[in-house]
């Protein structure tokens, strides 16, 4: 019983102990950081004022820099806002003064130190410092490295420097993660800009990829306004999967060429629902008359958010969309009749210049 | 005493005292859990406290964004409000004002402020609300929609607004909490990172009282000098930062605050929408989404950002602070009462087994048992039963065990957010984070109780609550 006693107390005085040294503990933290923000605020303005230096007089008054070249996630943080905001030949002024002070190797070794953030705003300043050993400093960390965050930093970096990997890994590794991110999109969507010719190869394999990798090849060709891929994109709009159905709809509808019309007007009557509104989206893009009976009868489609996208596409196709919209709100039956009523009085801020153009 | 029944009361007096002092344990153990995920979860993902490069990684992949904002009878403040939304940091949003049939001049205000006029706007209804009366427009802010309704409670007006946006996300907040002016390119993380599968993200809510507030703004932040918003800064870090954080990690968050939430709109409609008639109908919703996913066996989550997003009135007076606490814990008893059955059933997994069950056992179970012990302790002590010593290391133990979870959830924010800016604050903090122990968190579970018995009477009422307001002189 006694021992029961001594244990509980002893269980109080530890948690008690331990309350205590992390209370004290983080007020002393909080003191020591406080200092070093204090200094860090102050470094911060001197790589500001040693670029502004650098901007009046050249890349040799580079000299201010050097002092600083031991905090590179600091002067990464710095440039990449500073940069933002010049352009022509004082950014390139700039780039050769850090390159001349050594700027450019300190922020490559710090990919492989430190903390997560001070490597990701090291890899994300390196696309400032293209070249060789950038590159390769940067493929070395994509082998090394585990961490999906900093992966995709530095594919983000090195598709920005045209040094993507090959189009079939990039592909591969993302439509086989477990998470789909739209990050993928965008770095996809370089690459592909980059590489089309592979991009075009893989669409041509049709489902022998993954539907994820479909997905991405249609945005990304349809993003890098490739009309080779008008074709393929078109058979793809017959996938098996709607979701790839949807994409290629859509990335048709990016491209924007009237060639595609009649795929167009085919995939406004698709079972999914979501592939007839990504149509009509597409349609409303390339506009035409072509598109005027086929959004017509989408008027009134089972689903509200098809009607309604109909109604959209219809005012945005100009003359021929609005006369039809007129027409249904006195022939259609009841839905149409209320969709295009509702359309038209939407769109009634624009529409006197639309019934001008009608006339 | 008789002594033939006197073995058997001793016997279901053991049991009982084991029963609550295994159920005050679980407790205990389920906050160390939360601390340990938490801080995993953080060092796993660090907050990342520059928005400016948040803006350049998500600004060209994030969805587009409905504010929905319900107003009732708002008209001292509602334009600074809306001002504010109209300036946050995001690509493409539009902002829903629901005028919930406000009976002062809302609306009024809000037309000759904004120049608004009547529009038509085709909409559907996908989820039932109280009827829309007009929707407006203004001529110079293309952004802004104004929703005037009859009126039907804030869950009626989300839902009106829900009809209302078509933006794929939409956002749930209070007309009179102050968003932080990244909040929306934060908290959208989630949803670019995993667009398939999340289908709500929730945001730290934190309390505003003493911060300097200017333009619908938070400038600098401080410490509340009322000593109650003090103990509710502690409190709100560890809900937010610890507990959210923690249930976040497992899939397993079932609260979303109404102050600041984002969701994905067709699921929200696939469910119906905010439930009507309820006082917790922000949990209510989370709830049903999960059961939603996991009914359906489609892989999803429900994500929290730990970074701060959203800033909040907090009651100063303990009559107000009070009806809000037994408000909300009636709002999880209600909740508990509708889905009780998911609880440690497979099918729902860690939602049905963890979210749930620690629903009843911290909110459901946890405040009668707390009672229970209270009275049954002096009466044990009269009866000889207890020892004095035995009860005050016990308290001991509680009470320290209790101070080193709210320590470490202030631990947590300093480690990775550090938004108070000074050493003193920080101190201050701590001090609040050993004296919560010594009556609040007691006073906190009578709250508790009080609506225990508000629901056991099925009573329907928000109560009053009173803000200051944030205008400069009021913080």
């Amino acid at each position: 019983m006694d021992e029961t006693l001594l244990l509980l107390w002893f269980a109080s005085l530890g948690m008690g102990v331990v309350a205590l040294a992390w209370m004290t503990g983080l007020i002393l933290a909080r003191v020591i950081r406080t200092r070093t923000e204090v200094a860090r605020d102050a470094d911060r303005i001197l790589v500001r004022d040693a670029c502004l230096k650098v901007l009046a007089l050249g890349p040799e008054a580079a000299g201010d820099l050097v002092a600083l070249k031991h905090r590179p996630r600091l002067i990464a943080e710095v440039l990449m806002d500073f940069l933002s905001l010049v352009r022509g030949s004082e950014f390139s002024d700039l780039i050769d003064a850090c390159q001349l002070t050594g700027i450019d190797d300190s922020l490559r070794d710090r990919l492989f130190s430190g903390s997560r953030a001070g490597r990701l705003a090291a890899i994300e300043s390196l696309v400032l410092f293209p070249g060789p050993q950038t590159v390769a400093a940067l493929k070395r960390v994509l082998n090394e490295v585990r961490d999906i965050e900093i992966c995709l930093a530095v594919l983000r970096t090195l598709v920005e420097l045209h040094q993507a990997p090959p189009l079939r890994y990039l592909i591969w590794a993302f439509s086989n993660t477990p998470v789909a991110s739209a990050e993928h999109m965008l770095i996809t969507r370089q690459a592909i800009a980059q590489q089309p010719d592979v991009a075009l190869e893989m669409l041509e394999e049709g489902e022998e990829t993954t539907p994820r990798a479909r997905i991405l090849l249609a945005d990304g060709l349809a993003a890098a306004g490739d009309y080779r891929s008008v074709l393929p994109l078109g058979q793809l709009c017959c996938d098996a999967d709607a979701v790839v159905r949807t994409e290629a709809v859509r990335a048709l509808g990016m491209l924007g060429h009237p060639i595609s019309a009649p795929i167009l007007i085919k995939a406004m009557n698709d079972e999914n629902w979501e592939v007839r509104v990504a149509a009509v989206e597409s349609g409303a893009r390339i506009g035409g008359p072509e598109f005027v009976p086929a959004m017509t009868r989408l008027l009134s489609d089972p689903v509200w958010w098809v009607r309604f996208q109909a109604g959209e596409a219809l005012t945005q196709i100009g003359p021929a969309g609005v006369n039809a919209l007129v027409a249904s709100t006195q022939d259609g039956d009841e839905v149409t009749r209320h969709v295009a009523t509702l359309a038209l009085a939407e769109k009634s801020n624009s529409l006197p210049r639309q019934l001008e153009l009608a006339q | 005493m008789n002594i033939e029944w006197a073995p058997h009361l001793l016997t279901v007096v053991k049991y009982g005292t084991f029963f609550i002092i295994l159920i005050g344990l679980m407790q205990n153990l389920l906050y160390l859990i939360q601390l340990g995920l938490a801080a995993s979860a953080l060092l796993d993902r660090p907050a990342d406290v520059k928005s400016n490069r948040m803006w350049r990684r998500y600004a060209e992949t994030s969805p587009p964004i409905a504010l929905l904002a319900p107003a009732y009878n708002e008209a001292l403040t509602i334009v600074q409000s809306v001002r504010s939304l109209l300036s946050l940091q995001y690509p493409n949003f539009e902002v829903i004002v629901v005028n919930d049939g406000s009976k002062d001049d809302t609306m009024q205000v809000l037309i000759e402020a904004f120049d608004l006029h009547p529009i038509q706007r085709n909409y559907n209804l996908e989820v039932t609300h109280q009827p829309i009366q007009q929707i407006y427009g203004s001529v110079h802010q293309p952004r802004l929609i104004v929703v005037d309704k009859a009126n039907g409670g804030k869950a009626d007006a989300l839902n009106a607004g829900i009809n209302v946006s078509r933006a794929p996300i939409f956002c749930s907040m209070d007309a009179d909490s102050l968003l932080e002016p990244d909040a929306l390119i934060r908290a959208v993380r989630p949803f670019v990172e995993d667009p398939e599968r999340v289908v709500a993200v929730g945001g730290t809510i934190r309390i505003a009282n003493g911060c300097e507030i200017a333009d619908g703004r938070v400038l600098n932040v401080r410490v509340p000098g009322n000593l109650l918003a003090q103990f509710q800064t502690v409190e709100y870090l560890r809900a937010f930062l610890m507990a959210r954080l923690a249930w976040s990690r497992m899939n397993a968050l079932t609260v979303v605050s109404g102050a600041f939430g984002l969701f994905r709109r067709s699921r929200v409609i696939e469910v119906g929408g905010y439930t009507l008639g309820t006082v917790g109908e922000d949990m209510e919703l989370v709830v049903k989404l999960h059961r939603l996913m996991r009914d359906k066996r489609k892989p999803y989550r429900v994500a929290f950002v730990p970074e701060p997003v959203c800033w909040t009135e907090a009651p100063e007076s303990l009559a107000v602070l009070g009806r809000q606490r037994a408000r909300w814990h009636r709002g999880e008893l209600e909740v508990f009462e509708r889905h009780w059955r998911v609880l440690f059933r497979p099918k729902y997994g860690r939602f049905g087994t963890v979210a749930f069950g620690y629903i009843l056992l911290a909110d459901v179970l946890g405040p009668i048992v707390e009672l229970i012990g209270y009275l049954l302790l002096p009466i044990f002590w009269m009866l000889g039963m207890l020892s004095f010593s035995f009860f005050l290391a016990f308290l001991a133990v509680t009470f320290t065990f209790g101070i080193c979870i709210s320590v470490g959830a202030l631990a947590l924010e300093e480690a990775e957010l550090r938004r108070f800016p000074n050493a003193r604050d920080l101190a201050r903090l701590t001090f609040i984070a050993v004296l919560e122990n010594f009556g609040y968190r007691q006073l906190n579970n009578f709250w508790r109780l009080q609506g225990t018995w508000q629901y056991l009477r099925k009573s329907q009422s928000w109560g009053e609550m009173t803000r200051k307001g944030f205008s400069p002189q009021a913080s």
